[in-house]
């Protein structure tokens, strides 16, 4: 139970308190993860992955009651999540928080950062429009260029290549389970680190 | 104020506000508006989940000259089955009266379930099994010279026929 203990400090420096030395980018970060968890797992009930997907967000988008509200928290609160993790990095860098104690916890954040991004993209790909599944090729057609791997792994991550208004269901399963449960565990850990590091206080 | 009331020393403030008075409060209307919201969405949420976007149709267009007499023809992707005889048409839904399984006509000229082993006979009165109520027949009418439409949400009684 050393996590509870150390998310619970004894005391905080005071230095640390200050709105403006973190500006709270990391705790914005968690609260928009927060939304789009629960956003997200109430659009899995009405979203189809396959063939089906394209329509199925426009059914959400305009049949289905409240839908609209909750795909538009899902998406905005995505849009806020990438804009708050890089912030919350240039904080990092501004205060020089990288530095010894907090190199691990440095580069769990950078983790934290490139899955934040993979989720984006992700969720932009199962939207499934002419936009996004043109992406979707590109990135597919880049992860082919590895040598040796690049075409099974293409496969493991894309599955067969996508015609619009069609998305992949492993690129599903990747965005609803893998990548945020992977988000969920180093958060938990990136926090606690956090106060075992001596918490926010400067160096 | 009275002295033994206090359990701890403030610092003295101007306002008459502490850090730990604000953050209680802080947590206190906090957490109530965290549950007030969660209440408030208890509706919305009810309704976005129960939401059926695809009611399937609920009429079916039949034309007339794919179906031989005197024989139950199943109209392909459905549960509705044709026969025509000497006084005219009548569907059937193979819908078990049961519990809702689909059944089928099997060579014996009996329709079974697979769910809980109730069968019909050709005219789909019940005659083992835990069905009571006959196989329902469906509200059939004439569009054109060669097209029949099948109401899938009215029924009709066994003997009606169209021509």
């Amino acid at each position: 139970m050393g996590f509870w203990k150390h998310i619970r400090p004894r005391f905080v420096w005071s230095s640390a308190a200050s709105f403006r030395y973190t500006f709270c980018l990391g705790g914005l970060s968690f609260l928009a993860f927060i939304v789009l968890a629960l956003t997200g797992l109430l659009l899995m009930f009405h979203y189809e992955p396959g063939s089906g997907s394209f329509n199925s967000i426009l059914t959400i988008h305009s049949y289905i009651p409240f839908g609209d509200i909750i795909r538009s928290l899902h998406y905005w609160a995505g849009q806020i999540m990438v804009l708050t993790v890089t912030l919350h990095m240039l904080r990092v860098i501004w205060t020089k928080s990288y530095k010894p104690p907090r190199e691990l916890n440095w580069i769990v954040g950078i983790s934290l950062l490139i899955l934040t991004l993979f989720l984006d993209f992700t969720g932009f790909l199962l939207r499934a429009s002419q936009e996004s599944t043109s992406a979707g090729t590109i990135a597919h057609n880049l992860v082919t260029l590895i040598p040796g791997v690049g075409l099974d792994l293409a496969y493991m991550i894309f599955g067969e290549s996508t015609s619009p208004g069609t998305s992949s269901l492993k690129v599903y399963v990747f965005h609803c389970v893998f990548l945020p449960l992977s988000v969920f565990f180093l958060q938990g850990y990136h926090f606690w680190k956090i106060r075992k590091d001596g918490g926010v206080k400067p160096l | 104020m009275k002295q033994d009331d206090q359990t701890f020393i403030e610092a003295p403030s101007s306002t008459g506000w502490t850090r730990r008075k604000f953050l209680q409060l802080g947590t206190k209307s906090g957490s109530l508006a965290i549950m007030a919201s969660a209440l408030i969405s208890v509706w919305p949420i009810t309704r976005y989940l129960s939401s059926r976007p695809s009611l399937g149709p609920s009429v079916l267009k039949v034309k007339e000259e794919a179906f031989p007499p005197n024989q139950w023809m199943q109209i392909p992707s459905s549960r509705v089955w044709l026969l025509k005889d000497e006084r005219g048409y009548t569907a059937l839904l193979a819908t078990c009266t049961h519990l809702g399984c689909e059944v089928k006509l099997h060579s014996d000229n009996l329709w079974h379930c697979p769910c809980h082993g109730s069968i019909y006979d050709e005219e789909g009165r019940p005659r083992s099994g835990p069905a009571l109520k006959a196989l329902p027949r469906l509200a059939m009418t004439r569009d054109s010279e060669d097209t029949l439409t099948i109401n899938l949400n009215k029924t009709v009684g066994m003997d009606v026929r169209i021509l």
